[in-house]
């Protein structure tokens, strides 16, 4: 037996040493919540044992197993003590004393067990004064005791329109706020706010107030300074005053400070009587800080409710009003609409935006007797489902944006207080231009049988389109009704229009249809220094390089010496066009190439030259862009060697070509050059 | 050494102190409690949503940062007098010891320049807008328009980050990540913090992903940034040939697995991590529903314009960020790049008004239609202001304005906030304050407080100290609220 409570002793005092040191950093879980409150009821044990063994000590009988009791009973009540200061709300400095002041004689106690020292169970005896001092400050307040000899008759005041504004409000935010400290018996700073009398009288740094200027008034500054000043009031730790206290009390102190002056006197639309009446409102209807009456659902029964396509939550912390909203319209049924039956005293603000709710619908909402807030955008009701909810008193607010509402629907909206339907009249409705169409492919390389479709955001829209380089116009272009089918290299602009807006400027996207593999592909020249892309096989590699990034590796770049590849095909293949696709960007000197040679025939020791061209330079600056020159050749070969010369010097007309620069050669970059039968 | 072996070697102090206290407490209390008691009210702790400390204004925001900081001198803060002394220099008692920026630091002069743009009055506030911004104008009386902004920043990132983190520097949350974490997410199955990029054709500033960082908070609350493309959420949709059952079957094993690696190392980074895949699942279906335009009426598309119709642009990002705040999305943030004009402000500032201003006010005005605007706090506004003098040349028909952190505007709607006041006073100058100040702690205190949390209980413990959005300063500016 003793030995079984020998070893509890120290297991709940080891714990409790690790409760007392690490238990700001734990949570503790509903049930342990309830364990906790056993707290007020156990602490009376240690007490009684403690007590009964100092008389039986000085009775001359056994205290053992008094102390046994006791010490157990204690370091069980300390641990559930700091279990139950977890649910806040407890002024911290003297939780703080309490905590330790328990723990420490749990621990004491323990000690007085194990080595039956009387001194220990003296000292054990004030520790429990000590803590039990303390846990009374907690749960009932500083001068519990003595309050009923000294304080004055504590009978509620009832406020009638005769009132003064003073004992209203003002009276009334001292005694809750201030006269814990400042009142007759207790005053610190030599002030007493509890009456007339003691203000009028002011404190050891001077008056109170000085009427009209709350700036300069001492109670004012000593309230609006920083909480962590020193010199602020309330002190740290204790209850402050509230943002709408604050700004009454200064209100009324720039008013005049007027003690008599009754608060019906005051305009209804004077700050201070505004301010005051939530005071005085809020005491009529019983001074809670909510101003439901209904109870909280427990729990659970939200918990329930909750899942991701339906969310209820409390409106705010220690609120018992609920707010529910549905997500995903496939997901809604009216059941799950019905199940919110069991929080309808408790919801006031319903979201069923987009959700397919119907009148029938309506008469399960009816039954949220405390609803405020119902959103019903998008949704199917109409003229009777909103009469099925006008038996809603409470509800202020409606929402029915996007819902089809003939005259009888919209006399039935009179009775709402706050009602949101479209209004569109701030906006004046100019006519606009669309924006172009675009193609669904992100890519400008196509699939052999790949056709391409045009796409707008807009329902309604009408696609016009050329593919031969012309912008479309709005009446006699090609309508867009099927996939286009793109053939080689295609200029493909477009163009969106609709009844009501302008038509869209022209789209322009530039498309090219994927040629035949070589089986072979060679560089036979040497790329300028850092632009080698893949070698040869950035040709044919289907990677098509961005305008303004000729780092790229998907392109190839040439200057010193002129583009020279050679392609090999299987036998059998029919080439009927080479596109040579380049980088047009003549401010970063990239340029069409000077000349292009064509050589064919059946190996590479058998080549002539089929076709030489020489592309048009750009006798202007114009856009930058990806662009292509496509050279349509004839006979069937299997080998092709193509030379592409880099233009030798800048144009006159380009910017970077004066006498300051030196090497004017333009550059040339390629990243695809495509053969199609 | 094997790999997870190195792993528990990784357990860091905060763990291991962690798992040490609460160990130590269950040993001793042995039989008498069901040991997963502690380990769920941890998981409360990473998984709970968050509810308002005291009943809210606003539920939801929209951010629409013009970043690179719009001119209040061209926008909302009129200053005639500048116009009756241009060119004339900017008398020292005004600058007071003003910190200059690289840039404008070897100017010898401070030539003061008045607006390029005639101003007017509007509404029934009577509220002065320039003629750049027709449409705001035209909702003048739905806007709380702050002239008194002001920060400690001179440059852009470390004024953007502090405009978004309430610090200079970088690594702290992010404002809607803090919304997140005090909150919660509305929709279980879209992020509670949504980021959406634009560009416009002004000068511009980068953003960076710090901005929406989670900061030291758990890393559900970072921002997701939506991309520009036709497919918001890259890499959302199921790959070819993979079932919707398929995807299922795989995500429960896989967190089953995940669960394992919980039990083994307990890093909470891994329930994040299945929380993500399970909100990227859902998030299958919402996103589609929330990226289709199809379903906007035809009067909706023209209010924005017809930018909202191509994906990347500030319009369209508007419409996005009204669908996806309307289905619960806790914080849109928006960045507008562009506004930095310090020089040819002239000619840059128009083109990225007209890019910004219809839908802005296009967006205030359907969420006031939909019922909305009470309940979703809309903020417009950039990093610091522009300086009252000439940076470079100063010509008849071009100028530009440097960095000016001594004043600028930001605008309000919505949320509980006061419409149609103008608060606080620059000077004739329009270079300091002369009547109610508004510092970003104070901001960031007030957007805190219209969501219901105060911003001094919003903490988050960190290498030892408690961290708040408004750090140690801030005050709920009380003359804002409605």
């Amino acid at each position: 037996m003793r030995k079984t409570i020998g070893n509890l002793l120290i297991a709940l005092n080891a714990l409790l040493l690790v409760f007392v040191l690490f238990g700001d950093r734990m949570s503790f879980p509903p049930l342990l919540q309830s364990v906790g409150r056993i707290h007020p009821l156990l602490l009376h044990v240690p007490i009684g044992a403690i007590v009964f063994a100092i008389i039986f000590i000085f009775l001359g009988k056994k205290t053992k197993w008094l102390i046994g009791i006791g010490a157990v009973t204690a370091a069980l009540a300390s641990i559930m003590g700091i279990i139950l200061s977890k649910e806040g709300g407890y002024a911290e400095n003297t939780l703080a004393l309490h905590k330790y002041s328990g723990a420490i004689f749990s621990f004491v106690l323990a000690a007085a067990w194990f080595i039956s020292n009387r001194v220990l169970i003296s000292a054990s005896f004030i520790l429990v004064l000590i803590a039990g001092h303390f846990g009374s400050i907690l749960t009932h307040g500083d001068d519990f005791v003595l309050e009923p000899l000294f304080s004055k008759s504590k009978e509620l005041k009832t406020v009638s329109d005769s009132t003064s504004m003073y004992f209203a409000v003002i009276q009334p935010m001292f005694d809750e706020r201030c006269t814990g400290c400042h009142n007759e018996k207790k005053s610190k700073g030599d002030l007493n706010l509890a009456s007339l009398n003691g203000i009028a009288k002011g404190g050891e740094h001077g008056s109170v107030w000085l009427p009209g200027s709350p700036q300069a008034s001492l109670l004012m500054k000593r309230i609006l300074l920083p909480e962590s000043h020193e010199d602020h009031m309330p002190p740290k730790g204790k209850a402050q005053l509230s943002a709408a206290e604050v700004q009454l009390l200064f209100q009324w102190i720039l008013s005049g400070a007027d003690t008599a002056k009754a608060w019906t006197r005051y305009s209804p639309s004077d700050s201070v009587r505004k301010l005051a009446e939530q005071f005085i409102n809020a005491n009529k209807a019983g001074a809670s800080t909510t101003h439901y009456t209904f109870e909280a659902a427990s729990k659970e029964t939200i918990d329930k409710l909750n899942d991701p396509y339906r969310v209820v939550t409390p409106v705010a912390q220690d609120e018992p009003a609920l707010a529910a909203t549905f997500f995903i319209r496939d997901q809604f049924k009216p059941a799950r609409l019905e199940e919110l039956l069991s929080v309808k005293e408790q919801l006031v603000s319903l979201n069923l935006s987009k959700m397919p709710v119907t009148d029938a619908e309506c008469e399960i909402i009816k039954k949220f007797e405390n609803l405020e807030k119902l959103n019903l955008n998008f949704s199917s009701v109409t003229a009777r489902g909103l009469k099925t909810l006008s038996s809603l008193k409470n509800l202020k607010s409606i929402s029915l944006t996007g819902v089809n509402l003939d005259a009888a629907g919209m006399a039935e909206l009179k009775d709402f207080k706050q009602i949101y339907t479209w209004d569109t009249t701030t906006f004046k409705q100019e006519t606009l231009r669309l924006t172009p169409p675009v193609p669904t492919t992100d890519n400008t390389l196509i699939d052999a049988n790949e056709k391409v479709t045009l796409t707008h955001k807009l329902p309604g829209i009408i696609i016009r389109y050329t593919t031969d380089g012309s912008d479309p116009d709005s009446t006699t272009a090609q309508v867009f009704d099927q996939p286009i089918d793109i053939k080689g290299y295609t200029i493909l602009k477009t163009r969106a229009c609709k009844d009501g807006w302008f038509c869209s400027p022209v789209g322009t996207y530039v498309l090219y249809k994927k040629g035949v593999m070589p089986v072979e592909t060679k560089l036979l020249s040497k790329p300028a220094k850092g632009y080698f892309g893949e070698g040869a096989s950035t040709f044919t590699n289907n990677k098509k390089g961005y305008v303004d990034d000729h780092r790229d590796i998907a392109w190839i770049g040439f200057r010193d010496q002129p583009l020279s590849a050679a392609f090999r095909f299987a036998t059998g293949t029919n080439i009927r066009n080479i596109t040579m696709c380049y980088d047009h960007n003549l401010d970063s000197w990239l340029f069409p190439p000077a000349s292009i040679e064509i050589w064919a025939g059946k190996d590479e020791a058998h080549l002539n030259l089929v076709k030489q061209l020489k592309p048009e330079v750009p006798s202007k600056k114009d856009e930058r862009r990806n662009a292509a020159i496509v050279i349509p050749v004839e006979g069937n070969y299997e080998f092709y060697k193509i030379i592409a010369t880099p233009l030798p010097e800048l144009p006159k007309w380009h910017p970077s070509n004066n006498k300051d620069t030196k090497d004017k050669r333009a550059w040339l970059f390629v990243d695809e050059i495509i053969f199609s039968e | 050494m094997s790999e997870f072996f190195e792993h528990r070697l990784n357990v860091n102090r905060r763990h291991f102190l962690g798992k040490l206290s609460l160990g130590l407490g269950s040993a001793a209390l042995g039989s008498l409690l069901i040991p997963d008691l502690f380990s769920s009210s941890k998981d409360e702790q990473a998984l709970a949503v968050g509810l308002p400390h005291f009943a809210p204004k606003a539920k939801r925001i929209i951010y629409l940062h013009q970043n690179g900081a719009p001119s209040q001198l061209e926008s909302f803060d009129y200053k005639p007098l500048l116009n009756k002394m241009q060119g004339q220099d900017l008398p020292e008692s005004i600058r007071n010891g003003q910190r200059l920026t690289g840039m404008t630091s070897g100017q010898s002069k401070f030539p003061l320049v008045g607006s390029y743009f005639k101003f007017a009055q509007y509404g029934k506030s009577g509220a002065w807008v320039s003629e750049l911004f027709p449409h705001m104008a035209s909702i003048v009386d739905d806007l709380c328009i702050i002239k008194t902004m002001h920060t400690e920043a001179i440059n852009h990132d470390p004024a953007l980050t502090f405009m978004q983190t309430g610090a200079q520097q970088g690594n702290r949350p992010s404002m809607g990540a803090w919304m997140s974490y005090g909150l919660g997410s509305e929709n279980k199955n879209l992020p509670a913090f949504c980021v959406l990029l634009s560009r416009g054709k002004g000068n511009g500033q980068g953003v960076y992903s710090k901005l929406w960082t989670n900061g030291f908070l758990d890393s559900i609350h970072q921002g997701v940034q939506f991309s520009a493309s036709e497919e918001p959420v890259l890499y959302l949709n199921d790959p070819q040939g993979i079932t919707k059952e398929g995807r299922r079957r795989m995500l429960d094993k896989l967190s089953e697995l995940n669960s394992l690696g919980f039990e083994e190392f307990g890093d909470p980074e891994i329930q994040t991590k299945v929380q993500q895949y399970e909100m990227a699942y859902r998030m299958q279906t919402s996103v589609p529903e929330i990226s289709d335009l199809s379903k906007e009426p035809d009067h909706i598309i023209k209010m924005y314009g017809p930018d909202c119709l191509q994906p990347g642009t500030y319009a369209a990002n508007c419409l996005l960020a009204r669908k996806l705040s309307e289905s619960g999305v806790r914080f849109v943030q928006l960045y507008h790049q562009g506004w930095d004009q310090h020089g040819g402000l002239v000619s840059e500032m128009p083109l990225q008004a007209k890019d910004t201003d219809r839908a802005s006010a296009a967006l205030i005005t359907d969420l006031k239609q939909r019922g909305l605007l009470d309940e979703t706090l809309v903020i417009w506004g950039g990093e610091f202001g522009r300086t009252n003098y000439c940076q470079g040349d100063l010509s008849k028909d071009n100028y530009g304005r440097d960095h000016h952190p001594r004043c600028y505007t930001v605008l309000m709607a919505g949320g509980g906030i006061k419409p149609g006041i103008v608060y606080g006073e620059t000077d004739d100058f329009g270079y300091n304050i002369i009547k109610d100040p508004v510092h970003v702690n104070d901001f960031h205190a007030t957007i805190l407080n219209q969501m219901g949390l105060d911003h001094e209980k919003l903490t988050f413990k960190h290498l030892g100290r408690r961290y708040r959005l408004t750090d140690v300063a801030g005050k709920v500016i009380q003359p804002l609220i409605a």
